[in-house]
Parts: structure tokens; C-alpha cells; sequence
């Protein structure tokens, strides 16, 4: 294992990262914290132009 | 904003070998993978809103019917249903809309009822948006609507809690029977005689902690929203339970909300394999929880933590017509800004003592506890002199008089040739109109405030003051 980590250590990030589901976490941060500046952005900007 | 919708359009529909954003927004493409047809329930939200802001009253405030932005609004809704985009436009020029009633600002127009079906729209915009670049689900989409839904009911729940002292203190001190007598009060079920009512509030008593534990649980339970399947549909369920209850003792109607859980509820029957497989994890359930309690203030503004007392203070407002006649104003006729009316926190008018909140509520548990333990009015006037405090300020009546004096001095000049009549959506707080109130059947002349104290001391209904407070000349 730890040969096969050394040796292919690109790979195995990708694979730990997919185990950890990592892809979904960065997705659902990614669209609160876009929603926040939105939601922000719809209703207290957008009413005062 | 009409550029970046043009924009994301164009992506999506120009066919050229190097575009590589083609048919990417689409509600094929974005249903593919999972096979909810999520389109239906985006275009219920719209519906729902457009339903709600396309027909209302005719403004008299800026004495404008904006019948083509209605038109624009209702458009916009069934395109949502050509394209997920047009849900990014559609909740930008709603919110523009509703925007009008935000002024003036003193009448502190209320966006509690229907700002959650906006942000569920808006979320579902901003995935929209992503999916330029990212492959979303639909379940991804329904996460987070739970975490937002699960938010506003969860945080109900918790300023509940945190209201008294105690965390049980809301549960089981509050006496929730003295709102459905506020309610009377303020024009709710006012068809069933006094007597009756006072009976019905009377039984309710033994109720009262009953329905506050149930309240706590359905508002709390808002944290599950992801726990299950089947939990979920349960808790769904009950809050739309608690929202006939709230409406039937207190004629507050949350309709938008019920259609927006009703719609969840539709989804998890409608596909309960691919839910449970995509949506109802363990993973989701302990993220949603996270999400939903760091996500305090941000995903949720709702404060109902307030206790229900036995005094009112509030205004009645009466038309003195052409004719000299003096009728009572229903609430209903200052729509499309019924819910300021109905709230009827203008508290700027006198510099009489204020006591209570909208409906005879207090934010104070000893405060409020007191007034509720009280038994005569010499009591009740001595709390009255302690606890009450002025809220008087006379440069504000006068922004409200000018309000008054043109929406009514507009309204005069449609008697007997009315603005298109269009049946309006329900109204968040139902208040009636008294039997002899005004019916618009001659211009008014002067509008009067009546500045109403009362006290319900358990089998009665006692008025502590009425006096008119300010008299408006319309022009």
C-alpha cells in the first residue's frame, strides 16, 4: 500500500478525495456561499437601483 | 442581470462545435441523471408567487395598477417551465415588485411569509447558474431547499425556547388561547358572537400546552428534514397541520409556506427510491444538521419567540365620507398593504404607554407573565405605568399621514369606476370588514385613528381606553 501510495501519489489523492466525498462538500460550499452574496445582492441592492 | 440570463440563454442554445456549455441549462440535462422531473416544482414556487403579486390590489399609494408588469410576472413564470434561466429572472423582477411596499419604510412591510419561497428560488438559480461548469443533481438542489425550509422552522422553534428564561418556559407558560382572543379582537372569526368566542377561548385554555409542546416539536423538527424519508414527510406534515392551526385561532395564513412543503412532500412519494438512495443519507442527515445550525443568520432571519398576553393595544381606523357619515375602515381596504394594517404597529400616532406587540404579544417572559397573571384593571394599569414605554415621534405620523392622504385621496377619485377587478390571492392575516364598514361607495373626506386599549380578564373583554388619536384631512 504504501509502495503503491509512493509511487502513484496523484492517483491516490483522487482516490482518497473520491472516498471522502470530497467533491460534494466543495459543491454545496460553493453554492452557499454564492447564494449568500446573491440572496444579498436580490434583496437589498437590486430594490434600491 | 437581464444581460447575464441573455448571456447563460445563448450558451445554452447556440449550437457551434467549440461550445462547449451547450444544452448544459436545460431541465433535460439537468434531470438526466436522476429522472425527478425537479422542473414541476420550481414552476409551483413561481406559480405560487406569481399567483400572489400578479393579482394584487390595485396600488392607490403610487395610484398605479401595474398591469404589464403583472403580465410580465406570469410570463415569466410558465417560461420557467421552457427553461430553468427564466427562474433567475422571474425571482429578480418578482422581488423588484414587492419591493414597491417597501415604502415608506415606517409601515415596516413584512416579507415573512413569502421570503422563503424567494430563497428557494434563488438558491435554485445559483445551481442554475452552475451548472454551466459543475454537474448538479436534482437531490442536490432538494438538500439544500430542506436546509432552508428546515432553517425557518427550526429557528422558530429555538426563539421559542430561548424567549423565557427557561427553555421550557414558552411551552409551558405561554397561553396561546389569549392570541386566538387577540385575534377576535383584531377582526378574526368576528362572525361568532362574543359570548361564544369567550367560551371557545375558555376551553382552549386546557389546550394551551398541548398545542405549544406540539408547536415546539413540528418548529424543532425542522433539524430532520433530511434525517429520512418517512421522518420527513411526518415533519413536513405537521408544520402544514400547524399552519391550519395557526390559521384557524388566529386567521394568519401561510399558504405559501404549505405549498412549498406540500411540494417536498409530493417529490418523496412521487420518487421515493431515488430519495432515499440520493437524498436521505447519513452523510446528508449530519450535514444538513451542520448546515442548518452554523447556518444561523444566514440561511434564517426568523424570530417568533414572543409570549401571547392578555392586553391589546392597536388603532381602528374610520372614514368620515362627503356625507358626514362615520363607518369603521376594514383593514382589508389599505391591501396591497394589508399586512402593515393588519399588523397595526403604527405606534409612532400617540404618546400613550405602549405594552404589547402585534396581537396583544410580549418578547418579555416576567413582563408578559405578569399580564397574564393579573386579575383586575387596577392591576393591569399599574403594569401598564411600569413596563410601557412611548414610541411616539411625530416627524413619522406625519410620513403616515401623507400616506394615508394619498392613498385615500386616490382611492376617491375611482368611486364608481373602480380599477379592474382582479380576485386577489389569499391574504397573509385575514382581518374582516365590520358589517357598516366603508365600501368605497362615497369619496372619503377625513380619515380618523381611534387608539384602542383592552384587557381580557379571562371571561371578559374590557376596553381600558378609546380615544381618537389623529384625524387626516384628504386633500
Amino acid at each position: 500500500m504504501n509502495q503503491s501510495l509512493a509511487s502513484n501519489p496523484k492517483q491516490n489523492w483522487r482516490q482518497l478525495a473520491h472516498t471522502l466525498e470530497l467533491g460534494f462538500y466543495l459543491k454545496i460550499i460553493l453554492i452557499l456561499v454564492t447564494y449568500y452574496f446573491f440572496s444579498d445582492f436580490v434583496f437589498d441592492t437590486i430594490p434600491l437601483d | 442581470m437581464l444581460l447575464t440570463c441573455a448571456l447563460l440563454l445563448a450558451l445554452n442554445y447556440v449550437k457551434l462545435e467549440r461550445n462547449p456549455f451547450h444544452g448544459r441549462l436545460s431541465w433535460q440535462h439537468y434531470e438526466a441523471e436522476e429522472g425527478i422531473k425537479i422542473r414541476y416544482a420550481v414552476f409551483l414556487l413561481a406559480l405560487v408567487l406569481a399567483w400572489a403579486f400578479s393579482t394584487n390590489e390595485f396600488n392607490f399609494y403610487y395610484n398605479q395598477g401595474h398591469y404589464l408588469d403583472r403580465l410580465l410576472l406570469v410570463i415569466l413564470a410558465f417560461l420557467v417551465l421552457v427553461n430553468p434561466v427564466f427562474a433567475t429572472l422571474f425571482v429578480v423582477y418578482a422581488v423588484l415588485i414587492v419591493s414597491q411596499y417597501n415604502y415608506p419604510d415606517l409601515l415596516n412591510y413584512s416579507w415573512f411569509d413569502k421570503k422563503l419561497l424567494f430563497k428557494v428560488l434563488l438558491l435554485f438559480s445559483v445551481f442554475n447558474s452552475f451548472s454551466l461548469f459543475v454537474r448538479f443533481r436534482p437531490t442536490h438542489f432538494i438538500f439544500l431547499t430542506l436546509c432552508l425550509i428546515g432553517s425557518d422552522y427550526f429557528f422558530a422553534g429555538m426563539s421559542k425556547l430561548v424567549a423565557g428564561g427557561r427553555v421550557i418556559d414558552w411551552g409551558l407558560k405561554n397561553q396561546v388561547h389569549n392570541l386566538f382572543v387577540s385575534s377576535y379582537i383584531n377582526g378574526w372569526i368576528t362572525f361568532i358572537d362574543r359570548p361564544t368566542l369567550l367560551q371557545i377561548a375558555s376551553g382552549m385554555r386546557l389546550l394551551d400546552i398541548p398545542l405549544q409542546v406540539v408547536t415546539l416539536i413540528f418548529e424543532l423538527g425542522g433539524l430532520l428534514l433530511v434525517a429520512g424519508r418517512r421522518i420527513s414527510i411526518i415533519m413536513l406534515s405537521g408544520a402544514i397541520l400547524l399552519h391550519f392551526g395557526i390559521f384557524l385561532s388566529s386567521g394568519i395564513f401561510f399558504w405559501k409556506w404549505i405549498l412549498l412543503d406540500l411540494s417536498m412532500i409530493v417529490v418523496f412519494l412521487k420518487y421515493p427510491s431515488t430519495v432515499n438512495r440520493f437524498l436521505f443519507t447519513r452523510r446528508n442527515a449530519i450535514l444538513s444538521v451542520l448546515v442548518i445550525v452554523l447556518g444561523h443568520n444566514y440561511l434564517s432571519e426568523t424570530n417568533t419567540g414572543w409570549f401571547d398576553t392578555r392586553v391589546n393595544n392597536f388603532y381602528e381606523f374610520e372614514a368620515i365620507d362627503t356625507n358626514g357619515t362615520i363607518r369603521p375602515i376594514a383593514r382589508g381596504l389599505w391591501a396591497p398593504y394589508d399586512i402593515p394594517f393588519a399588523q397595526d404597529r403604527f405606534f409612532f400616532l400617540n404618546a400613550d404607554k405602549i405594552i404589547a406587540g402585534t396581537y396583544g404579544t410580549h418578547g418579555n417572559v416576567g413582563i408578559a407573565l405578569a399580564l397574564n397573571r393579573a386579575e383586575s384593571v387596577e392591576e393591569i394599569e399599574a403594569l401598564w405605568e411600569e413596563y410601557g414605554g412611548s414610541r411616539y415621534s411625530e416627524s413619522d405620523a406625519r410620513i403616515f399621514d401623507d400616506f394615508v392622504r394619498t392613498f385615500i385621496g386616490n382611492a376617491n377619485e375611482y368611486i364608481g369606476s373602480p380599477p379592474l377587478p382582479i380576485p386577489h390571492a389569499p391574504h397573509h392575516i385575514t382581518s374582516l370588514a365590520q358589517e357598516n364598514a366603508y365600501n368605497s361607495d362615497v369619496p372619503i373626506e377625513t380619515v380618523r385613528i381611534r387608539y384602542v386599549e383592552t384587557f381580557y380578564d379571562g371571561e371578559n373583554i374590557i376596553v381600558l381606553e378609546d380615544k381618537v388619536v389623529r384625524e387626516i384631512k384628504i386633500d
